[in-house]
């Protein structure tokens, strides 16, 4: 810690916070120091904290309360991040950094936008791989690819969360999740929704960056593969698009978005989060050629972070609020339908077994 | 010693299945013929069963078709000439050794993901019909098949094998792509993954097993998809047997004719 950087306040300091952001922030000392973490758990708090030389409290009040926090980051609990954001920006803090989805309506979308443009406060949402460089090298060199491009697949593979965590950190806690029963249709929405909402929601600005009519989406079918994960069919505006995600102990993970048109195409395929592995690597091919970006040193979690000191600092222009506020219709949109979606499917499956 | 077969066939088919290739692949095997040569090679478009009937009634041993199209087969049900469809993928070595990968992991619980890219202005019907052989060939044939789109640019379809598996098939028209195929099957705890590429390269077709305990690259064969269906028409003309690709053939034009009315009702 210096005088010269930037000082962090942490709302949540579950495996996210452990395995993400303060080994990230370890490779960044140069910018930022960590003041103080909170946790609704006062020992993960103090566990966490103490990790880096930083106060606890399990109280968001008193973080926001605190003058050295100048940068807040929240990784609570989906259901906490308007409030906490809306409280952030009234606390007067320099910039925030929001975890997916930042909030989960358009209503509070849009009372964050309103309190962050009274309060001047600069805004991201923790949608990584929109600040990874090979994402970023990829959008400098695809030319006219959004408009040329016809289909857009975005596929992972995930094999469980602890085997990348493990390798990052050493994790306190983690959450404990409870068996489901999947032929119920109302669980089998709720694990789409969930999957879309907690998973599919890191990509699905890079789907939208391709999908300029985003507004008008058609979900086309819904499968909810073993264990978990989602397969969706999507027609959005012109595009064709799959989304697909399943969660196996495979050795072979995979996270790809890919845009392809008639004679060009783009892969990116990028780096497992937490691990810090480097960025993600691009190919855009046309025909028998092939350009190829990455895989750059850093990957988009470090990308993120250093873009929130340039806004700190005031030496970068703050993102434009309405745009994340289309990512996030655009995801509650596709979860919502496609949560629709396998409800149906899966209340007809159970008829005809019961027919 | 291995029993030398002569080979006709017509432009059409020498262009698209590279024919004078695959013979040149396989000296000891298979030489140019005549008219009465003992294997013919016909291309797959419209009348490929008529040619095929007219090939045998000539005395051809044994018939290689590229690509089929869809067809109604029944005037070659009763032959006893075998009849190999070169299709596009089933016949790359890869393929046949992925089978007991496949197949082991070929339950309720797996999801079946099929995918071709195709170059522009394919034939959607061919393409379809390479797909399911693939997905036959390697699992088990496709008993249910709906489509979720089809249009000029590829597809989107669903299917389940009698197993309860589900499949996703794709396909997408694309020239900016190599020609090529994969399948992958994924389960809970392990997957299969196979890329195959055009039938006319001997780059080979890899196959990666993968579980909790790490991933294994099975062996990798530089051999084009076109030399092994010459092969297998000649072992099964020196066996005297007849192979089973009508067969499965029938089934799958079947059921592209099912599911294609399901998307017309959609």
């Amino acid at each position: 810690m210096t005088p010269s950087t930037l000082g962090v306040g942490i709302l949540g300091a579950g495996p996210v916070t452990q395995a993400i952001h303060l080994p990230t922030l370890a490779r960044l000392t140069d910018v930022f120091h960590v003041v103080r973490v909170m946790d609704v758990d006062p020992a993960v708090a103090e566990s966490v904290a103490g990790r880096v030389g930083a106060a606890w409290t399990a109280d968001v009040d008193e973080l926001l309360a605190d003058e050295e926090v100048q940068i807040v980051v929240i990784c609570s609990p989906h259901q906490f991040h308007a409030e906490q954001v809306v409280a952030a920006c009234r606390a007067g803090k320099r910039a925030i950094l929001c975890e997916k989805p930042f909030a989960m309506s358009k209503a509070q979308a849009e009372e964050i936008a309103t309190v962050a443009a009274e309060t001047r406060t600069p805004i991201i949402v923790g949608a990584m791989h929109t600040f990874d460089p090979g994402w970023l090298a990829a959008k400098a060199h695809w030319d006219d690819l959004i408009t040329t491009s016809h289909t857009i697949r975005y596929s992972i593979v995930l094999p469980p969360n602890p085997r990348f965590e493990d390798f990052a950190t050493e994790v306190a806690t983690r959450p404990q999740w409870p068996a489901a029963d999947r032929n119920d249709p109302d669980v089998a929405a709720g694990m789409i929704y969930g999957g879309i909402m907690g998973l599919a929601i890191h990509d699905l600005p890079l789907v939208r960056a391709f999908c300029p009519d985003f507004t008008d989406v058609e979900v086309l079918s819904c499968t909810l593969p073993y264990p978990a994960g989602y397969l969706v069919n999507l027609r959005v505006g012109q595009k064709d698009v799959q989304v697909s995600a399943v969660n196996s102990h495979s050795w072979e993970p995979e996270w790809t978005v890919e845009a392809i048109g008639d004679s060009s195409a783009l892969r990116i395929d990028f780096s497992p989060s937490y691990v810090q592995a480097g960025s993600a690597t691009a190919v855009i091919r046309r025909g028998w050629e092939s350009e190829v970006y990455g895989p750059y040193a850093y990957n988009g979690y470090e990308g993120e972070w250093r873009f929130l000191a340039e806004l700190a600092r005031g030496t970068a222009e703050p993102l434009d609020i309405t745009e994340l506020i289309h990512d996030l219709t655009f995801a509650l949109e596709v979860a919502d339908k496609s949560a629709a979606a396998v409800r149906e499917a899966t209340a007809a499956a159970n008829e005809k077994v019961m027919a | 010693m291995t029993a030398r077969l002569t080979v006709s066939a017509s432009s059409d088919a020498d262009s698209e299945g590279r024919i004078g290739q695959a013979l040149a692949a396989l000296p000891m095997s298979l030489h140019p013929g005549g008219e009465d040569a003992d294997l013919v090679g016909l291309a797959g478009g419209t009348d490929w069963v008529s040619a095929a009937v007219r090939a045998i009634d000539a005395g051809a041993r044994g018939v290689l078709v590229v690509d089929p199209t869809p067809a109604e087969v029944r005037a070659l049900r009763g032959s006893t000439v075998p009849v190999v469809l070169d299709g596009r993928w089933t016949y790359n070595p890869a393929v046949l050794d992925s089978v007991s990968a496949f197949t082991a992991r070929n339950d309720a619980e797996s999801l079946i993901e099929v995918r071709a890219d195709v170059p522009v202005g394919s034939d959607l019907d061919r393409v379809l019909l390479s797909q399911l052989a693939l997905i036959r060939t390697a699992i088990a044939p496709v008993v249910e098949l709906s489509f979720d789109r089809c249009n000029s640019r590829g597809w989107d379809a669903r299917g389940t094998l009698e197993s309860g598996a589900r499949v996703a098939l794709a396909a997408i028209l694309t020239d900016a792509l190599e020609p090529a195929a994969s399948l992958r099957i994924i389960k809970p705890d392990d997957a299969v993954r196979l890329t195959v590429p055009d039938p006319a390269t001997a780059r080979p077709g890899h196959v990666v097993v993968s579980s909790a305990g790490g991933a294994t690259l099975l062996v990798t064969k530089w051999e084009s998809a076109h030399r092994v269906a010459w092969r297998t028409l000649h072992r099964l003309v020196t066996s005297e047997q007849l192979g089973t690709d009508l067969l499965g053939f029938e089934h799958d034009v079947e059921l592209v004719r099912g599911g294609r009315t399901a998307l017309s009702a959609a």
